[in-house]
């Protein structure tokens, strides 16, 4: 990699360190980036790397976070978009839309720590993605579908589900 | 009409007006696989209250409301989530991927929306009714109540589709008491008469105090109403009209906020934009005079135009501060409207009228960065439009030394199109990109084309370092040659520009 481009190491809550361009996460999150400008003023007579601890974060999660942050972030890698001045032929969809779907085609527990991971590090375009993920896993499903798929336990008594299917009956 | 007749028709007409709208509130596609859990560890509802709602807020309506049975926790998330309605989720076919109007009216649709708005207790973040028909007594009756409710409740962005025929159906006036609107989609109503409510101006004539976004679609709206329903939004960015032909419409633009406006199919006289200091964008297509000869397009104090189209030299008449733009009219500064940096042009070029009109509309906007011109047919092939013609018409300062880019669509190879294209090569000295997309069935080939294309740019001259790309139009009547939607969209940098 390019010698002059800065880097910032982050530590996994589980002591993982991941290797990052200052450039790139700064511009997909905004806690780091918050954290980053904390330290800068004791880093600039130094040359010593940083290293942020992401205590809310796995090495597993954070690692996608980052294989996420760096297609997406990264400016040397980002295709153009396609309506701008740049080229592209006519009814090309957007070039990441691709990843993206494989991104969160995962299990419920790997995209659910993905959203609070997303949320944590304040990367918009993550968090909506995840959201929207987690929202098509519930879509065109019946109640009891959805419970078996995310382990919900059904708690209502019996008078408190005939009441609730009343309220929204118009839903069912 | 024949009943087919109308069937089709109102199949032709909703298919164009659902193209200008915008997407549904959320996304109704096709859910994601489902993958058994790993352990029982219910970690959704687990989820901060704020999130449950963040993902209930990107379901349809009905897959919304249905999480409230989930579980206790689930119960109250509904409730407190913007309700977002669209109809056509209920229908499967309309709106998915192509947007295809639905094959017949639908009352136990209006029935379910009457439940789901009656059982959430507001605010609606968005409410789609695209599919719905109301012109018996009954419907104009349930329609008012929900305008009712939509008072009560509050609703941000409403998209109220009348399912024809008949077109214009009176809507309730109470709409406009829905002064929580920032987004506001009108098909094919009778636009209240607000006269009364002109009488009556308390807060200072505003009807909708946080409106961004206005379109009116085939709405039979008298001048004055349009006149009170402008001034009444006072925050207004975008606003469109499509298919107002009844009456000659003159707009003129005071709104301080107002950055973008389109007038597509419509019937208008002239349309005057004056003093409109925030307007960045005026986009006209297929618009026809009603009384007059010609369209007048007046342009005064406009100081952040950039996007003007589609402008026809034949049947528009250009008036840029006081000054009529006569052919072969002297530029002077007064006569330039310096800060257009993408123009878009119909031009009909075997006609000699429209081809004498084109140096001095160019010759009216020196900056222009990207130019558009779709090449429209000509009935009567009048005259000899050679390339000496253009030569004669004299240097071009746009098209010599600020066009960068430039595309030619409903290209047919015809004489005067090629000699137009001649000239334009042979001038354009910054040009980098251009793009030649040939009319559909006009030729036998693509190759065809691209030789054709070939022998226009010379090997020594200006632009013979320019890239060319040639399409064919998939459509046989050329498609649709602008989105409402992409011309709203201030991320789109050129919303003229072939997709």
């Amino acid at each position: 990699m390019a010698s002059e481009k800065k880097v910032v190491f982050l530590r996994s809550s589980d002591g993982e360190a991941f290797e990052v361009s200052e450039e790139v996460i700064s511009a997909a999150s905004v806690t780091i980036k918050g954290m980053i400008d904390e330290e800068s003023p004791s880093r600039a007579d130094t040359a010593a790397t940083t290293t942020l601890a992401i205590p809310n974060v796995t090495a597993a999660t954070l690692s996608r976070v980052l294989h996420y942050v760096n297609k997406h972030f990264d400016a040397a890698a980002v295709v153009g978009r396609p309506d701008d001045y740049i080229f592209c032929a006519p009814g090309d969809e957007h070039p990441l839309a691709r990843f993206d779907d494989d991104f969160v085609d995962v299990d419920n527990d790997t995209l659910i720590d993905l959203v609070h991971a997303a949320e944590y590090l304040h990367i918009k375009k993550l968090f909506d993605l995840t959201c929207k993920a987690v929202a098509d896993k519930l879509k065109g499903r019946t109640i009891d579908q959805i419970r078996e798929t995310f382990g919900i336990v059904n708690d209502y008594t019996v008078e408190e589900e005939v009441e609730v299917y009343r309220e929204n009956s118009w839903a069912f | 009409m024949e009943p087919q007749e109308v069937e089709r028709s109102t199949y032709v007409l909703l298919k164009v007006l659902y193209m200008c709208l915008p997407d549904t509130p959320v996304y109704a596609g096709a859910a994601l696989s489902a993958r058994l859990p790993d352990d029982a560890e219910d970690r959704i509802s687990a989820l901060p209250f704020s999130l449950l709602r963040n993902i209930v807020s990107r379901l349809p309506a009905k897959d919304a409301a249905r999480t409230t049975a989930l579980s206790r926790r689930w119960r109250p998330v509904w409730r407190c989530t913007p309700l977002a309605f669209a109809d056509a989720h209920l229908l499967p076919g309309v709106l998915g991927g192509h947007r295809r109007p639905a094959p017949a009216d639908t009352p136990t649709l209006a029935d379910t929306f009457s439940r789901a708005i009656a059982a959430h207790p507001g605010p609606f973040r968005a409410v789609h009714l695209v599919c719905g028909y109301y012109a018996d007594a009954a419907r104009q009756r349930q329609l008012a109540r929900w305008v009712q409710t939509f008072v009560a409740k509050g609703v941000q962005e409403l998209i109220l589709v009348n399912r024809p025929m008949p077109l214009h159906v009176p809507l309730p006036a109470a709409l406009l008491g829905v002064a929580t609107l920032t987004r506001l989609y009108l098909g094919l109503w009778k636009f209240p008469d607000t006269s009364a409510l002109r009488q009556c101006q308390s807060d200072a004539g505003v009807v909708f105090p946080h409106l961004r976004e206005l379109v009116l679609c085939w709405v039979m709206v008298e001048s004055r109403d349009m006149d009170f329903l402008l001034a009444g939004s006072p925050v207004l960015e975008t606003f469109g009209i499509m298919g107002i032909r009844e009456k000659a419409m003159r707009l003129r633009h005071a709104g301080q906020h107002l950055r973008c406006t389109q007038i597509l199919m419509s019937t208008v006289d002239s349309v005057t934009v004056v003093d409109a200091l925030s307007l960045e964008r005026l986009i006209l297509w297929e618009a026809m005079p009603c009384n007059s000869s010609c369209i007048r397009v007046k342009i005064g104090k406009v100081p952040k135009l950039q996007v003007l189209g589609y402008l026809s030299p034949g049947s528009h008449m250009l008036e840029i501060r006081n000054t009529v733009i006569n052919a072969g009219i002297k530029a002077t500064p007064s006569t330039m409207v310096p800060g257009i940096r993408i123009l878009g042009l119909n031009m009909r070029f075997g006609d000699r009228n429209d081809s004498k009109m084109l140096p001095t509309f160019l010759r009216c906007f020196p900056n222009v960065e990207r130019l558009h011109i779709v090449s429209k047919k000509n009935d009567e092939i009048a005259g000899k439009i050679n390339l000496k013609f253009w030569q004669e018409a004299g240097p071009i300062e746009s098209i010599r030394s600020s066009i960068k880019m430039m595309t030619f669509r409903e290209f047919r190879m015809e004489r005067s199109e090629v000699a137009f294209l001649k000239f334009f090569f042979q001038s354009a000295h910054v040009l980098k990109n251009a793009v030649i997309v040939g009319s559909n069935g006009s030729f036998t080939s693509i190759p065809e084309v691209i030789d054709k294309v070939k022998t226009l740019i010379p090997q020594d001259g200006p632009s013979n370092s320019c890239h060319v790309l040639v399409y064919e139009s998939s459509d046989p009547a050329g498609g649709p040659v602008l989105s409402l939607q992409k011309g709203f969209d201030f991320s789109v940098s050129d919303p003229l520009n072939y997709q």
